[in-house]
């Protein structure tokens, strides 16, 4: 069994409880919009998770795991704040929690940029240039992602949408940058 | 995962794949900075490819070979490199000899 195939069945496992849930939900307090939102909103997550179980792509089963997962705890949330678990005006828990799986998705992508893109054709003049490229852009979005998580967690709240926003804006900015000044002078990254 | 530890803990190795951090570059260009017999590093190229640390690419009659590293294995490697990690005795490939 693959690493996809493991990680999807493992977010198809908390999509089903949280649907079961809804569902359980939707049966004994009928009135509640929101579980019957959540409840039909769960189901084509977990046909659409189950068809891609029998395709053979594993990094887009990855993917769909992880987003899979994210919804779910969505999901969750919004079930524990219906059932009075989670104080209803108090939203700054599952946006924390939100903005931190956003900065662990840009970490795991950013960390296997240089690897997946290292398709430059490794005969070509300019190879050491992209390849140089590749490896600085996956760094700095690595931890770009990095600070960005880490503002999530520890920030204030009411900042942490801002303040996350600055590693993401400052990478792209040196990103941008090493690419001109690479393409003005190739000779000498090569 | 292991099999990037393995390939990471010996210096010729390592050595190979700072070599290759500047451009992707062929068998015989990377043989020509090391004293070990290219059926030795042939060793390693495979061990280096067989971790995903590697591509092979055929030119011609030469096999050019170019980075593949995640950023967390490029990490890995700058640690050891700093610590002096140095695993050698399980390292080299099988049956090889290390120096002509």
């Amino acid at each position: 069994m693959t690493r996809g195939r493991i990680a999807l069945a493992a977010a198809l496992i908390a999509v089903a409880l949280v649907e079961a849930l809804a569902i359980t939900l939707v049966i004994l307090v009928p009135e509640k919009r929101a579980y019957w939102l959540i409840a039909g909103l769960t189901m084509p997550i977990l046909w659409s998770g189950a068809e891609l179980m029998r395709r053979n792509d594993d990094s887009l089963r990855l993917a769909v795991a992880y987003a899979a997962t994210i919804m779910a705890v969505c999901e969750a949330f919004a079930i524990a704040r219906g059932l009075g678990v989670i104080a209803p005006d108090d939203e700054s828990f599952a946006l924390r929690f939100l903005g931190i799986a956003c900065g662990l998705v840009i970490v795991f992508y950013a960390n296997l940029a240089p690897k997946k893109a290292a398709c430059v054709d490794p005969a070509s003049p300019d190879a050491g240039r992209k390849q140089a490229m590749q490896r600085y852009s996956g760094w700095v979005l690595f931890l770009a992602g990095l600070a960005n998580t880490a503002i999530w967690a520890l920030a204030p709240i009411k900042q942490a949408a801002l303040w996350s926003m600055v590693p993401i804006a400052a990478a792209l900015g040196l990103i941008a940058l090493h690419i001109v000044s690479s393409r003005a002078a190739p000779g000498e990254r090569a | 995962m292991s099999s990037v530890f393995k390939a990471i803990a010996d210096p010729t190795r390592r050595r190979v794949l700072a070599l290759l951090r500047a451009r992707p570059m062929s068998a015989g260009e990377l043989a020509d900075h090391f004293e070990v017999s290219k059926p030795t590093m042939s060793a390693h190229f495979t061990v280096l490819r067989e971790a995903g640390l590697i591509d092979a690419a055929k030119n011609g009659k030469s096999i050019i070979y170019q980075l593949k590293m995640s950023v967390l294995e490029e990490a890995l490697m700058g640690l050891a490199q700093t610590v002096g990690l140095d695993l050698t005795g399980a390292a080299p490939p099988e049956g090889k000899e290390e120096t002509l």
